[in-house]
């Protein structure tokens, strides 16, 4: 007996845009075509450059040499933490632990607005599950994350000769940090179809969230010179958590903040519910307006 | 596999009362408002691309969806595809679905066409090893040559409909939807895509296809869906449809003349039962009855080859007219007219009618006709006039009298009509050495 599909402008009932399990029965039958789309899109980064792949590592090289450079050497910018017992490579691997994450989340959130748009042939043309472009496009930063995430290693050993054990700790420090990515990508995704404002608006979110992030700073550093009320407002930032427990886990070799993690994870996880609702729900007007 | 009620089984589309209606708005803040307020109040104009269109299409049978330009056609293939979300009504297929509902659907522009044609597949539901196997015969059927490797950017459009075609077939698709991609194709390449859908259908494939040549829906489908301004008007028998679009379109152009005459002509309402597909005219002069007679002066629909056919009108006059002129045409089954002429013309122009008056109107001649379907188009008009041919007629009707054509085996008939022609042969002879004075004979 073949499948039978129909096609109807019945809205999908509540509890399925709201049910964890609906949520993972719209992705795993798709697994396949996820991890091809992503290795694909990793290619097409890199492809026509000469030296093709080769550039997923080069590029982040490349970025935190620029930054140590402008901080380290000209603003002679100094964190002493005592990790390295040299402040200015302190500051350098402080840095790129905020680098990584911040540009994980801020790439997915850059092009979410225009990743279903800019699929127009996937959206009209033929019958494809849509759900799955802002999984790749988040699957496809945190490859590239990943990537980074080994540079910061090898150069943790680099420049102290050692790695805590509690590094051990950081594919967890993420769970949440991917969460929420892909809830607040499928949210803009969605969102992006029917008013192209967003994607003009989120460049300037994204430059705010940048500054209220501790990238460029360790958050002790903010927290000693900011009136204690405001406190909230960094910690309600899901980055800083992700943040900083990367930090204190990869570069001193203390445990996680697991509490703060837990609130993060089940607070990320009701913002992937709401994107993937919102997006859901929406997606059945796509291809009236794309 | 059972249970259900007889034949049920055998369905491979259901359309069911869909509508399709875009919301106009007027600008992006009135999307915001509908988005936000929009139970309360209406922030758009809805625009009815189609309305209430219901057909079943059976396993291997293969529909033609026919209709002029802004019809509905590709909003109820997108529809039926899955692609847009019907306002209303239901549509269900069942079984794998590949469209092609424009060129190079899908494809990423900068992968190679191979990339692309396994991309496709899996975006169909195959999986990536099965379409790795067929992907020589992608290759081979899609013939553009060492331009697979190459990414799609720099392909001609006919080669992306070529391996767009190419893919859709491979996959082997319960339901094949086609949207006037096959236009850019050479002819060749459209032979080979009729020849290879005929195989599909034949294995049990659905095939929906939109095209406007008239032609490839008549050889290719069983029946056809004619939509006209978002509605359905027809479905049915593929040949029927085919007139009934033509005759749609046809139509439309009457009813311009006719609303631009119409200030200037006093129109008596048609009257009597002409058969025929449309009937149009101001009527001071009706057609009251058409035969077609067969050489021993009988009613027929088969009429053999080579022998007398001949068409009889009756007219009756329900206003004066001064110079009726009764015509008629044989029209094929692609809607195109062979043969045809009028009594004017033809040196037997009709005396001043006046009201209450009749007349008869025989035209006969020899039946040279190519094996085949053909119906008569019959028309009064007034005759004479400068431009008269402009004219509305007094009282048309088209495809009446539907007739058959038996060819002849001994005196094939190569092309649509059979023409006397004389034959002159001038061969120089060859000097054999025993030339025999016998061939003289």
């Amino acid at each position: 007996m073949t499948e039978v599909a129909i096609r109807t402008n019945d809205a999908a009932p509540a509890f399925r845009l709201f049910s964890p399990l609906a949520l993972l029965a719209d992705l795993a039958p798709h697994r396949r075509l996820i991890w091809l789309f992503v290795r694909r899109e990793f290619a097409q980064r890199y492809r026509g450059a000469t030296l093709g792949s080769l550039w997923a590592v080069l590029q982040p090289l490349l970025i935190l040499g620029v930054y140590t450079l402008v901080f380290s050497v000209v603003l002679q910018i100094e964190f002493d933490s005592g990790i390295t017992g040299n402040p200015q490579g302190d500051f350098v691997l402080f840095f790129f632990c905020g680098w990584i994450a911040f540009t994980l989340f801020a790439e997915c959130a850059g092009q979410a607005p225009i990743s279903i748009v800019r699929r127009q042939n996937l959206v009209t043309k033929v019958v494809f599950p849509l759900q799955i472009l802002p999984v790749v496009m988040v699957g496809s930063a945190l490859l590239r994350a990943v990537i980074g995430y080994c540079i910061l290693l090898v150069a943790v050993v680099i420049i102290t000769g050692r790695i805590p054990i509690t590094a051990l700790y950081l594919p967890v420090v993420l769970v949440p940090l991917v969460i929420f990515t892909l809830g607040a990508a499928w949210l803009l995704a969605a969102l992006g179809v029917f008013w192209r404002d967003v994607r003009q608006v989120i460049p300037a979110v994204i430059r705010l969230l940048l500054f209220l992030t501790p990238v460029f700073y360790p958050l002790a550093l903010v927290l000693r010179r900011t009136p204690e009320k405001y406190h909230w407002v960094l910690y309600l930032n899901p980055l800083t958590t992700v943040i900083e427990s990367t930090r204190a886990c990869v570069l001193v070799g203390r445990h996680p903040d697991f509490a703060a993690l837990g609130i993060l994870t089940l607070v990320s996880l009701v913002v992937l519910q709401l994107g993937y609702a919102l997006f859901s729900a929406w997606r059945k007007d796509f291809s009236d307006v794309v | 596999m059972s249970s259900s009620a007889p034949g049920s089984q055998d369905w491979a589309v259901r359309v069911e009362g869909v509508s399709k209606a875009y919301r106009l708005y007027n600008s992006p803040g009135d999307r915001l408002r509908q988005a936000l307020f929009g139970r309360f109040k209406t922030y758009y104009k809805p625009f009815w691309a189609l309305r209430d269109t219901s057909f079943t299409v059976n396993r291997g049978e293969a529909v033609g969806i026919l209709g002029p330009n802004g019809a509905g056609k590709s909003t109820l293939l997108q529809v039926i595809a899955g692609t847009l979300t019907p306002t209303e009504g239901r549509a269900e297929v069942r079984g794998r679905v590949a469209a092609l509902l424009e060129l190079g659907s899908g494809f990423n522009p900068e992968f190679t066409g191979r990339d692309n044609a396994i991309l496709n597949g899996v975006i169909l539901g195959l999986t990536q090893k099965e379409m790795i196997s067929r992907l020589p015969r992608i290759e081979r059927m899609a013939e553009i040559g060492r331009f697979f490797d190459q990414p799609i950017k720099t392909y001609s459009s006919g080669m992306r409909a070529r391996l767009g075609f190419a893919v859709a077939a491979c996959v082997d698709p319960d339901i094949l939807i086609i949207d006037e991609i096959l236009a850019v194709g050479d002819i060749a390449f459209k032979q080979r895509c009729i020849s290879r859908l005929k195989s599909l259908i034949s294995k049990g494939a659905t095939v929906l296809f939109v095209s406007h040549s008239v032609g490839m829906v008549r050889s290719l489908c069983d029946r056809a869906v004619v939509l006209d301004h978002g509605g359905q008007t027809f479905f049915g028998e593929a040949g029927e449809g085919v007139d009934r679009y033509i005759n749609s379109v046809r139509d439309r152009k009457a009813e311009k003349t006719h609303t631009k005459k119409q200030r200037h002509v006093k129109t008596i309402p048609l009257e009597g039962d002409i058969p025929g597909t449309l009937r149009y005219g101001s009527g001071q002069v009706q057609l009251a009855s058409i035969e077609l007679l067969d050489e021993r002066g009988e009613p027929a629909t088969i009429l053999p080859f080579d022998q007398d056919l001949t068409v009889r009108v009756g007219i009756t006059c329900h206003e004066r007219v001064e110079n009726p002129c009764v015509g008629f045409s044989v029209r094929d089954g692609r809607g195109v007219d062979l043969i045809g002429t009028n009594a004017t013309d033809e040196g037997r122009g009709l005396a001043p009618m006046e009201a209450g008056q009749s007349a008869s109107v025989s035209f006969t001649l020899r039946n040279t006709l190519h094996e085949g379907h053909y119906s008569l188009s019959v028309s009064v008009t007034r005759a004479g006039r400068r431009g008269s041919r402009r004219d509305l007629p007094l009282d048309h009707v088209d495809a009446a009298c539907p007739f058959s054509v038996l060819g002849e085996p001994s005196r094939p008939v190569r092309h649509k009509l059979f023409v006397p022609v004389r034959v002159e042969v001038s061969q120089v002879e060859v000097p054999a050495p025993h030339a025999s004075p016998t061939s003289a004979q």
